[in-house]
């Protein structure tokens, strides 16, 4: 081993012993703990897969892995579509561009329980903004828009949505900013319109800026916990309910620490799952441009 | 017949007037330089003419249609730019047939004329690479060949060669020079390097802050420089100037007179290019500061002791100083410059 790499290995050290005690030791504690079934009443015992088994084939839980996915894939495709539509706005030069750019910020800055809040009022079936938009004075009419299955579904969507658009268009508006505006003008000389030019020079070359927000996003997608907790905890009949919250809620006020472990290893090799794939194109994409 | 003409072509930013006025017809097949330095406005003239940027008044006129409300594509020109300005994300032969593809070209006429342009520009070997793949002389003639593919009335190119190094240059130059024969096509170059302007250009158009000071020949810009401007401009080292004044058919600066036969009388600039002077004689004097050798030519940089005014003057090869040597200057009368109120002065004879 020369000194060279000796240097290294003592530089990248401290790095790896962090990691190796704050993140693999509680993922490898948790994996361990999944196999056995650890709740107060009864002793702890190994019981192999079998919370894996449950986790399965328990309604609730397959019910709940099944609205995660959802949300995964229609809040991470919402936000990328409204990210890059806003990203394409904040990036033009007219008056008020500052204003316009700090007003798309706003939604992300605010902490997401509180947004949560919001929401959860705006939607409530007595006082809330959206049956005033929609109904007037007519109260009679008012929905509970949190209490039946798909609005609830919709609605924690539309919150992550609103809330976290922003972030994916301040990654793409990056993006757009790396674009020289000498392609542009030669592809207008080259006869390309203004459709063309967005789909054969702007949209392949934002490729890497949008791989990247839909990495970020959809890691953190599958985690999402305070829209859920705060907005509905999982209601109507567990309908809203996603891993994070669903694990929570078997690990702390259920005291099930076996089966709750295996949520989260069941969430994390989801996430490690995706990341891997995104991880792998993105770097490709990188190290073409 | 010509194939662009402007008419009081005139662009403001603003309070910035880049443009003012610009007149200008230039004849198909020509190779036209636009010649000035940084910020006169060469570019904004080329981007008016490609339907880049809007104008402010005036006219631009191709092949005798006004084409100031058309876009780049109806008006049938191509573009080089400094840059290049190669879409990163497609190969070369996807870079050449982008504007075909634009214009919805058939397939195997298209593929033609790909090969066609990679073959005149010896690229055919990388037809399959990205741009970032390239070196900058072969990135620019892709970037040529994007423009040639289209087969346009006038191609435009704005300094095309200044990202190069200085033997690539040389080379490229060479080779553009080539393609305009071959191709017999109409072409605006706009550069800041007179050596780029002297060698490529069948009209040379000299601008300064907006303006055109001078269109003509690389002989006619070179001998008889139209304004003091171009005649500082163009030539290297720079001409040298004395104010004086002519009265009674002779001009008197510099404590000397030279007679002179001009329409003219009152305030004059008096220019002379450094091979017009000679050492030995009357017309100034100086010691010697610096030598530059080029190799084929030899420049002394004189001061003069009192005026503090400096020369710079090509020696013959037959001439040697030495730095810090007091030496006589003494000018090629034959080939003197007067310009007064900003204007040539025609010499009508001279003894
Ligand atoms: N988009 C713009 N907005 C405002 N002013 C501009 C713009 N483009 C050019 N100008 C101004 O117009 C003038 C002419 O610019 P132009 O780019 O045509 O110069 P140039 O002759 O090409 O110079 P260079 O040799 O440095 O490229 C300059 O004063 C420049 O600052
Ligand atoms: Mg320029």
């Amino acid at each position: 081993m020369n000194s060279e790499r000796k240097a290294a290995y003592a530089l990248v050290a401290p790095a790896v012993f962090i990691v190796a005690v704050f993140v693999l030791s509680p993922i490898v504690q948790a994996f361990i703990n999944s196999l056995y079934r650890d709740t107060p009443f009864s002793p702890k015992t190994f019981i192999g897969l079998d919370n894996y088994r449950t986790l399965f084939s328990d309604s609730v839980a397959t019910g709940t892995i099944e609205f995660t996915l959802i949300f995964v894939i229609v809040s991470t495709a919402l936000e990328i579509l409204i990210g890059l539509g806003l990203a394409l706005v904040i990036h033009e030069h007219f008056k008020g561009r500052g204003l316009v750019r700090a007003a798309v910020l706003i939604p992300w800055a605010i902490p997401t329980v509180v947004a949560g809040v919001m929401w959860k009022y705006m939607l409530n079936d007595q006082y809330g903004f959206v049956n005033l938009v929609f109904y007037g004075s007519n109260v009679a009419n008012y929905v509970a828009w949190l209490a039946s299955e798909w609005s609830a579904r919709m609605a924690i969507i539309g919150a992550d949505v609103w809330k976290t658009s922003s972030f994916a268009a301040l990654l793409i508006l990056a993006g757009l900013q790396s674009i020289p505006e000498d392609l542009y003008e030669a592809a207008r000389i080259d006869g390309a319109n203004a459709v063309k030019r967005f789909f054969r020079i702007t949209l392949p070359l934002l490729k890497p800026a949008i791989l990247l927000a839909l990495l970020f996003r959809m890691m953190d997608a599958f985690r999402v916990f305070a829209l859920v907790y705060v907005m509905t905890q999982g209601a109507p009949g567990g309908s809203t309910n996603v891993l994070q919250y669903y694990g929570y809620q078997k690990m702390f006020p259920e005291q099930q620490f076996g089966y709750g472990s295996a949520v989260s290893v069941l969430v994390f090799v989801m996430i490690a799952i995706v990341a891997t794939i995104l991880i792998r194109t993105v770097r490709t994409r990188i190290y073409e441009s | 017949m010509s194939t662009l003409e402007l008419r009081g072509l005139t662009k403001r930013f603003g309070e910035i007037e880049a443009l003012n006025a610009i007149d200008l017809t230039v004849d198909q097949g020509d190779f036209c330089v636009l010649l000035g330095p940084s910020g006169c406005g060469k570019s904004t003239a080329l981007r008016c003419i490609a339907g880049l940027e809007t104008i402010t008044d005036g006219d631009v006129i191709i092949n005798g249609d006004r084409v100031n409300e058309k876009t780049p594509k109806e008006r049938g020109i191509a573009m080089v730019f400094q840059t290049y300005a190669l879409y990163p994300h497609m190969t070369v032969r996807e870079n050449l047939a982008f504007p075909l593809k634009m214009s919805k070209m058939p397939k195997d006429e298209m593929e033609k004329r790909v090969r066609d342009a990679a073959s005149l520009l010896r690229i055919e070997p990388m037809l399959e690479r990205r741009p970032r793949e390239l070196s900058g002389g072969q990135r620019q003639r892709v970037a040529i060949g994007r423009a040639i593919v289209r087969e346009p009335t006038l191609f435009l190119f704005d300094e095309p060669l200044s990202n190069l190094d200085a033997k690539l240059r040389n080379d490229m130059r060479l080779e553009i020079a080539a393609l305009h024969r071959r191709l017999e096509a109409t072409v605006i170059y706009v550069t800041h390097d007179q050596v780029e302007a002297m060698t490529l250009g069948k009209t040379i158009v000299v601008m300064n802050d907006g303006r055109i000071e001078q269109v003509g020949t690389p002989d006619e810009v070179y001998q008889r420089p139209a304004t003091p401007f171009v005649a500082g401009f163009v030539g290297m080292p720079a001409m040298n100037f004395i104010t004086g004044e002519i009265r009674n058919d002779a001009f008197e600066g510099n404590g000397f007179e030279i007679p002179v036969s001009v329409d003219h009388e009152g305030e004059t600039l008096l220019g002379v290019r450094p091979e017009d002077i000679n050492l030995g004689g009357d017309h100034g004097e100086g010691e010697v500061e610096i030598i530059e050798n080029l190799g084929a030519d030899r420049y002394a940089y004189l001061k003069e002791t009192d005026t503090r005014k400096r020369w710079a003057v090509r020696l013959n090869a037959d001439e040697s100083v030495d730095v810090g040597q007091a030496v006589n200057l003494s000018f090629n009368v034959e080939r003197l410059h007067l310009y007064a109120d900003n204007r040539r002065l025609d010499v009508t004879s001279s003894s």
